[in-house]
């Protein structure tokens, strides 16, 4: 019997080896894998959308319009006679940029905000914490509207709604960090050496309470990718005629009752990049976090 | 001899709640009283034993030293300069002078910095001329005993006898005049300590350090320290050389702290003072003498008034109604 193949040894030898980086090891498990194409297709198309796509999103052909797949125009057309397949690629550019500015933005300022109300003195913290808690009390679309209808609507005021209804989660995250390291060891032994603030949360503690905000980065970057959309559906985001998910969607809605086509082109990339970063995140979570290791992912 | 160090009254209290309550209360009854009314005094050279159980106030007292804890009350006076102020800024010149090695030596260390960073890092806080990093660093590691290579570690790759060693460099760059060592063999195996004590006698000669040792291992404090201050519950209960002390404590605990050390002889017996049970809480002291609850030889008066700290020979006092002869 010893040339009998156990298949728990099978089983075993295709798990990742529980010392892998937390980076392979999300990457092993299906979900991980799925997220990981996904949201890699989407960034290529994003990056190189003049490349990829094969007409000029904007160009307007009225004789074309509201067209079905065709060898042309491989998903249809618009409204406006505008190649859907162009309007896809460059809408992914469009999804991607505002996600990333405004995470990027919202990450920063929760670091700093976050350090600062974590080590600094307890009144400022305070504070903070009172934005913090202030801010995500606000329902996120209702806010959004509100700051649109001060701002008027327009990529720039996108970001900066997106960007401050996160601060609090990236800044909470962030505190909670700094309250824990604040105490511990080698931040009293920097104190002793004299230490001012400044060099203790630019220097010690900042470089590590980074690791869990990519993670509730990758996860946020779906939430605002929907929300973008969503807006731009509603005419507050993104103004036409600069191709969004969302508008792409809107226009398919005021079609739908002679083609189909459109509505689908615009919904399935959301669903998708949505699903993809959603995975990818928490096969990232999970790959990161040792304790779930023997578990298994999902 | 000169005084180094001078520490007088010094108290340091945490308020226990910052809630609603504290504006109606007494102010001494919602604060934990860590440390009380200690004075102690460090001469130039000098290697002072701090000892005591865990919970005894032992770490700290070395940190409020260097300010790391706030002092509620008393001074500090250190090289001539009393410390004026609770702020960090008042402590500037007296961290630069004094350095601490911590209990733990690689959680001591900031994680994601190397070695070589790590180890200039006290020059480049003091603003010190500093010609090559990598030279100095390299210098530091050498004192202690490790190769220039190990500039380029990150502290999870250190061993604890190497992370320690570190511990000894980085509290060694600015040549300071005393070192606060917290169970500096803590985690170590025997023949690591050994070395580690070598070391830092060895740095006591050549730089002419001071030394404040905490710890709770008598057989390595009595080999080390010149004098002893005995710990409990936030109180000094006894100061002497530490040959006296060994040779005949004069408060209970102190004997009994010294006879709960093994002996390396099965025939010899287990003493008669041994005390039992667990440290009082600090938020529900014993009245009186405060170690009366464990005290073997405790008599009405020590459960009523509190001893005064006496002195009885220059350098030499003991925290007890009944001191033993």
């Amino acid at each position: 019997m010893s040339s009998a193949i156990d298949p728990r040894q099978l089983a075993a030898g295709a798990e990742p080896r529980p010392n892998a980086g937390p980076l392979r090891r999300a990457l092993a498990s299906p979900m991980g894998a799925f997220g990981l194409t996904i949201v890699a297709i989407i960034v290529i198309l994003a990056l190189f959308a003049g490349l990829l796509a094969p007409y000029d999103p904007l160009k307007i052909d009225v004789v074309h319009k509201l067209e079905g797949p065709s060898a042309a125009h491989w998903i249809g057309t618009d409204n406006l006679g505008r190649d859907t397949l162009s309007r896809i690629f460059y809408g992914a550019r469009v999804a991607l940029g505002v996600a990333c500015v405004s995470i990027g933005l919202a990450m920063i300022a929760g670091l700093l905000l976050g350090l600062v109300a974590g080590y600094g003195p307890r009144w400022l913290d305070g504070i903070l914490v009172l934005f913090f808690d202030s801010m995500s009390a606000l329902p996120m679309i209702m806010f959004a509207l509100a700051v649109i209808t001060v701002l008027g609507p327009g990529t720039g005021t996108l970001i900066l709604v997106i960007a401050l209804v996160s601060i609090p989660g990236y800044g909470r995250l962030v505190r909670a960090q700094t309250l824990g390291l604040k105490r511990s060891d080698f931040i009293v032994a920097e104190r002793s050496l004299d230490a001012g603030p400044a060099r203790i949360i630019l220097v010690h503690l900042l470089p590590n309470v980074v690791g869990p905000l990519i993670i509730l980065a990758s996860m946020d970057i779906p939430v605002v990718i929907m929300l973008e959309a969503g807006l731009s559906f509603l005419g507050l985001g993104v103004r036409p005629p600069t191709p969004s998910w969302g508008s792409i969607l809107y226009d398919g809605y005021n079609a739908l009752r002679s083609s189909t086509t459109l509505v689908i082109a615009g919904g399935l990339p959301l669903v998708l990049a949505t699903l993809g970063f959603t995975f990818l995140g928490e096969a990232l979570r999970d790959g990161l976090d040792p304790k779930l290791q023997r578990r298994g992912l999902r | 001899m000169n005084t180094l160090l001078g520490i007088a009254n010094l108290s340091v209290s945490f308020p226990l709640s910052s809630g609603l309550l504290d504006m109606f209360s007494a102010d001494r009854e919602w604060h934990l009283r860590v440390l009380e009314d200690i004075s102690l005094d460090l001469g130039q050279g000098e290697t002072l034993g701090l000892v005591g159980e865990s919970g005894s106030g032992k770490t700290t007292l070395a940190r409020a030293v260097l300010g790391l804890v706030p002092r509620s009350a008393g001074t500090i006076t250190f090289d001539g300069e009393a410390i004026a102020g609770r702020s960090d800024r008042a402590f500037r010149t007296m961290r630069r002078k004094a350095a601490m090695m911590f209990q733990d030596p690689v959680a001591s260390l900031s994680p994601r910095r190397k070695v070589g960073a790590l180890l200039v890092e006290p020059h480049i806080i003091h603003g010190e001329p500093l010609i090559d990093r990598a030279e100095a660093a390299a210098r530091l590691l050498a004192l202690v005993g490790l190769p220039a290579a190990f500039a380029d570690r990150y502290p999870h790759e250190l061993s604890g006898g190497q992370a320690r060693r570190v511990g000894v460099a980085r509290a060694l760059a600015l040549n300071p005049k005393m070192v606060l060592a917290d169970e500096p063999t803590a985690g170590l195996d025997v023949s690591v300590q050994g070395e580690i004590l070598n070391l830092m006698a060895r740095l006591k000669g050549e730089f002419g350090l001071s030394y404040i040792v905490v710890t709770h291992n008598l057989a390595l404090i009595r080999h080390v320290s010149d004098r002893l201050a005995i710990m409990y519950l936030g109180r000094l209960v006894e100061v002497g050389a530490t040959a006296d002390i060994f040779r005949m404590p004069r408060h209970p605990y102190t004997r009994a702290l010294l006879e709960a050390e093994p002996i390396p002889d099965p025939r010899r017996r287990r003493a008669s003072l041994a005390i039992e049970g667990e440290i009082p809480s600090i938020l529900n002291r014993p009245v009186g003498c405060e170690f009366h609850t464990r005290c073997a030889v405790a008599r009405d008066r020590c459960r009523g008034q509190a001893p005064e700290f006496t002195r009885y020979a220059p350098g030499c006092a003991v925290r007890c109604h009944y001191p033993l002869e």
